[in-house]
């Protein structure tokens, strides 16, 4: 046992700061476990919500995007389902609170406390609401390039005939033994029996 | 009933219940009273023994060095600050199912090393 460094007088709202500390570690048990069931039950309906998701668009269908849209796409995706994870806890931490081990000697007293923590949520409710207002305009916009944004354009075909030339453009018509092939030069006419392979090119621009 | 029991109860009799405090009272404390940590290894309580320093009914005060709560803090104190309640048995006139006899004051301990 010890002595004390020194003692003093002590205010009525250090003693109500301690009856509440020493109630606060009488309950704290029971008031952890009553914010992990709010918590527990906000956290399933959330993880329902993000499932969601999942029905925007299947993965197929971005397939046939082209890649500036796909890109936009999958940003839009990202955002909205970050801004939907983000605005369900935000929201959640507002409405539950967040219990923490902490030092007694860091427990701010119960009136100023609560002061604290009722601007806190009403901030974090703030930026729950603009999240979710985002998350959905983010859904939206996914679902405007999933429904309007152009396809991929129909890919090049580089044609290599029998005496080593070659001709690039994208396929117009094939019939009666002859393949049309829209080139930066015009239509060609080909002769299937005189093709000698046929290959995919991103562009005709580039050489094979 | 030990003499000393009866002492101690008999002078906290005497005091009816009022919550007051003063430099006195504290300084009374820290020179009367001593204090434990517990467990001694890794200190979760702050355990002050001791006679109450307004009506020297023994009382044991048990202060938790750790609690659960929402995220909001203060600056952490080089000392513990500890505000200390009566916690006596004796029964007070006026106490009104409140322990001891309404006395409180502060005590500063060192922090576990």
């Amino acid at each position: 046992m010890s002595r004390p460094l020194t003692g003093g007088a002590a205010t009525p709202a250090a003693r109500e700061h301690a009856r509440d500390v020493l109630a606060a570690s009488t309950d704290q048990l029971e008031n952890v476990r009553t914010a992990a069931g709010r918590w527990q039950t906000g956290l399933a309906g959330l993880s329902g919500t993000i499932a969601i998701f999942g029905l925007v668009k299947g993965a197929d269908d971005v397939d046939a995007l082209s890649s500036g849209w796909a890109i936009a796409y999958g940003i839009c995706l990202a955002g909205a389902l970050a801004c939907a994870i983000g605005g369900g806890v935000v929201a959640m931490r507002s409405a539950f609170g967040l219990p923490r081990v902490m030092s007694t000697s860091m427990v701010a007293p119960a009136r100023r406390a609560d002061a604290e923590e009722a601007r806190r949520s009403a901030r974090l409710l703030h930026a729950a609401i603009w999240m979710t207002v985002a998350s959905i305009a983010l859904v939206a916009a996914t679902l405007a390039v999933a429904w309007y944004a152009p396809g991929d354009p129909a890919s090049s075909l580089r044609v290599h005939r029998t005496p080593g030339t070659e001709d690039c453009g994208k396929v117009v018509a094939v019939s009666n033994g002859v393949l049309v092939l829209d080139t930066d030069t015009g239509e060609r006419k080909i002769a299937l029996r005189d093709v000698d392979g046929i290959s995919a090119a991103d562009s005709c621009s580039d050489g094979p | 009933m030990r003499p000393s029991a009866i002492i101690s109860r008999m002078a906290a009799d005497c005091q009816p219940y009022d919550e007051v405090s003063s430099d006195e009272l504290g300084e009374r404390a820290a020179r009367e009273m001593s204090y434990r940590f517990e467990p001694a290894d890794e200190p979760e309580d702050v355990v002050i023994t001791g006679p109450c320093p307004r009506c020297q009914g023994s009382m044991t005060y048990t202060w938790p060095m750790l609690v659960v709560r929402q995220t909001v803090a203060r600056e952490a104190q080089d000392a513990l600050e500890i505000t200390v309640i009566c916690r006596c048995r004796a029964e007070h006139r006026g106490a009104d199912r409140e322990a001891g006899c309404g006395a409180y004051w502060t005590l500063w301990v060192p922090r576990p090393a």
